[in-house]
């Protein structure tokens, strides 16, 4: 039970996390060093 | 290998949340490789300002530079690599000239906000190709916002120059940096095209 819990939990944490940088990318300017990966067009639409 | 890592991330959750659709799973990949990329040069940029001793300015530069960054945005280098010698460059180097130069006079600060107030008026917020910023409602917002932020760094960094001119200098050098990756000269030294 445990062994299922931890990486599911891990999973949700790092997904939300993600997901965070994601949105705070779209409604602003991060990332603010010199590098921008391409955003996915799901994101642009929002932008 | 930071893209094959945030796709193996992106693997990992996929495998273990039930509700991932495609969409969702562009969206994580790509908050991943922000999240990998930034903690990666932010982490080696705050351990070699502890290693050269500047951490108080290296502080008041980073910060300036990405709230400034954040709202006002501007060029972004092609490659990682040639990222991080730019941004190694512009935070260091601004630290080093801080250190070393001597402004008589805390009105200098009036012709660097205007350069800087005119330049985000005029291109503020800059976005790419990879990153195009496609809604006028959040184009004014970050464009309001930048205005701000420029106007109360200036009144602060001249508020400064009694108490700390290296600080000063900092915010002063710092800003024009900004102000370069903003401006069309910035776009063309990057090899970068504004996405709107």
């Amino acid at each position: 039970m445990i062994k299922r819990k931890v990486p599911y939990f891990l999973s949700t944490i790092l997904a939300l996390l993600a997901v965070s940088a994601a949105s705070l990318s779209a409604s602003t300017s991060f990332p603010f060093v010199a590098y921008q990966p391409k955003m996915p067009k799901s994101l642009i639409k929002e932008n | 290998m930071i893209d094959a890592f945030s796709k193996k991330v992106t693997g990992l959750i996929k495998k273990n949340l039930n509700d991932i659709t495609p969409e969702k799973e562009e969206v994580i990949d790509y908050g991943i490789k922000i999240l990998v990329y930034e903690t990666i040069v932010i982490a080696s940029a705050f351990s070699a300002a502890l290693f050269f001793g500047v951490f108080k300015y290296f502080l008041a530069v980073f910060l300036i530079y990405s709230i400034l960054r954040m709202v006002e945005g501007g060029a972004h280098m092609n490659s990682r690599i040639k990222c991080i010698a730019t941004y190694a460059a512009i935070i260091f180097g601004s630290i080093f000239l801080s250190k070393n130069i001597y402004i008589a006079s805390p009105y200098y600060s009036i012709p660097v906000f205007l350069i800087n107030f005119f330049a985000a008026y005029k291109y503020a917020p800059g976005d790419s190709l990879e990153k195009p910023i496609l809604k006028k409602k959040l184009k004014v917002k970050l464009k309001v916002l930048s205005l701000i932020v420029i106007t109360v760094l200036s009144l602060g960094s001249f508020i400064l120059w009694y108490s700390d001119k290296i600080l000063f200098n900092a915010a002063l050098i710092t800003s024009l940096s900004v102000t370069f990756l903003l401006s069309p000269i910035g776009y063309r030294f990057a090899k970068c095209q504004r996405g709107s």
